[in-house]
């Protein structure tokens, strides 16, 4: 007779306890926006990592756009306009492009077929590589060169042969992180995240935050992130890392149609009582979470079976199932959604600090 | 349905036929002049698009942002694939 297993199936993780792997301790904006639509989608996707089959093509065309203008923004001003762009460019394409492995060369060869590396192609009329080149070029073109709107700048000291000295660097995918105030057994809670970029103007500081939609970027659409989970905990992480408050959080929005994009800017203030209040809310929240997160949860021999034993202590909010990648899963009988899980899901573990440290 | 399912395209998006040829290249073969054509195209496209934009709202009408930023370098009246192929032979 074999002895039941001990151990947890979850990898180990920077964002969460080493011997309780389900317990996340750094969370940021995407984790708790997954907890808040409903619990058990947090179970499944943040804590077991389980992803629908198949590529994301919203996540891969906002990487795409985001690089190029990460690139774009860490050379300009210090570079002319249209050497950023190229950057830019260069960074989107490199992202896109796959290029194969030696073996898979070699066996292509052998084969007497092309051995090349390939772009991204996307299933979307919309959101593919050509609209993401246009979509940067437009957005750079429109916005890039407007002069009271510039990247906020930052000290680093940094080692060379002459010792130490200090150099000023771009407040581009600036990483930030701060103690929530409140502990999981002597393990202290942190909010982290990175600031897409951080701009100086002459009325004061504003932390932008670029979107990609499809939808008609209207005053509806800024409306749509006044309350947000995101954009209030900029103003904390500004308040509390840089010990300098923002005006509020600029939302760069890119409407991709397909053969066309339209760049739109809104102003989202979010003022300190706003920040004061996200504060409260989300200690609240990440609370709750980690009142389920210490019911001890069993052990078993793979994510399936850990993900069908312990689901019943993350609560399902039905009202939230339109659209919910685990909606099959929640539909099926309680004692075959292990098995649904291991067939129609692959697994990617969310883990936001070390995330942070691979930005870095 | 999201985006993209159930369909069966897979696409690197509408690239001008002048640049197609880019686009089968490691993007570290690109050279300076090449990435500005790229870019110098994007730029036309945009200029095209605001001012048809502007003349059909002048008009309360919609734009057609195919038409606006057409591709100069595709021959008229063949479709894009044609033209490829017309081109390779």
């Amino acid at each position: 007779m074999t002895e039941p297993t001990t151990t947890f199936p979850l990898p180990p993780r920077k964002s969460f306890l080493s011997d309780q792997p389900w317990v996340q301790t750094a969370w940021d904006a995407s984790s708790l926006g997954v907890y808040l639509k409903c619990p058990r989608r947090y179970f499944y996707s943040i804590i077991c990592g389980f992803r629908p089959w198949g590529e994301s093509v919203d996540l891969k065309f906002g990487t795409l756009v985001h690089v190029g203008m990460e690139a774009y923004n860490k050379n300009f001003p210090s570079m002319g306009h249209t050497e950023a762009q190229i950057f830019g460019l260069s960074s989107i394409l490199e992202k896109a492009y796959t290029r194969l492995s030696d073996e898979a060369k070699a066996h292509l060869e052998a084969e007497g077929k092309p051995a090349e590396g390939f772009y991204w192609r996307s299933h979307s009329n919309n959101k593919n590589l050509w609209n993401a080149l246009r979509a940067f070029i437009w957005h750079t073109e429109q916005f890039g060169l407007e002069p009271d709107f510039r990247t906020a700048m930052y000290e680093e000291e940094v080692q060379t042969s002459a010792g130490p000295q200090k150099i000023e660097l771009p407040m581009v995918e600036f990483p930030f992180q701060y103690d929530l105030g409140f502990e999981f057994y002597e393990h202290p809670i942190v909010f982290c995240g990175h600031l897409d970029r951080v701009v100086d103007t002459s009325a004061g500081r504003w932390i932008v935050d670029y979107k990609t939609t499809k939808n008609t970027i209207s005053s509806h659409y800024f409306d749509s992130y006044q309350p947000s989970t995101q954009l209030p905990g900029y103003a904390v992480a500004s308040k509390v890392v840089f010990h300098k408050p923002i005006l509020g959080v600029v939302v760069d929005a890119f409407q991709i149609g397909v053969d066309f994009v339209r760049c739109g800017r809104g102003h989202i203030l979010t003022g300190e009582e706003k920040a004061d209040e996200w504060l409260d809310g989300i200690v609240d929240w990440i609370s709750q979470a980690l009142n389920s997160a210490s019911i001890p949860h069993e052990p078993a021999e793979d994510l399936a079976g850990f993900a069908g034993k312990n689901a019943r202590h993350w609560k399902m909010n039905t009202e939230s199932c339109f659209l919910c990648p685990f909606k099959p899963v929640c539909a099926s009988t309680p004692s075959i959604r292990g098995h649904v899980l291991q067939s129609a899901y692959n697994n990617e573990f969310w883990d936001p600090l070390a995330r942070q440290e691979k930005a870095a | 349905m999201s985006e993209g399912e159930g369909k069966e395209i897979s696409t690197l998006g509408s690239i001008p036929i002048s640049l197609q040829g880019l686009f089968d290249r490691d993007p570290l073969s690109l050279t300076r002049p090449e990435k500005n054509h790229i870019i110098e195209e994007l730029r036309r496209q945009r200029v095209q698009f605001a001012s048809a934009e502007g003349e059909a709202r002048a008009q309360g009408k919609r734009v057609n942002a195919k038409k606006a930023i057409a591709d100069p370098s595709k021959p008229k009246g063949l479709s894009i694939d044609l033209a490829s192929l017309l081109k390779d032979i």
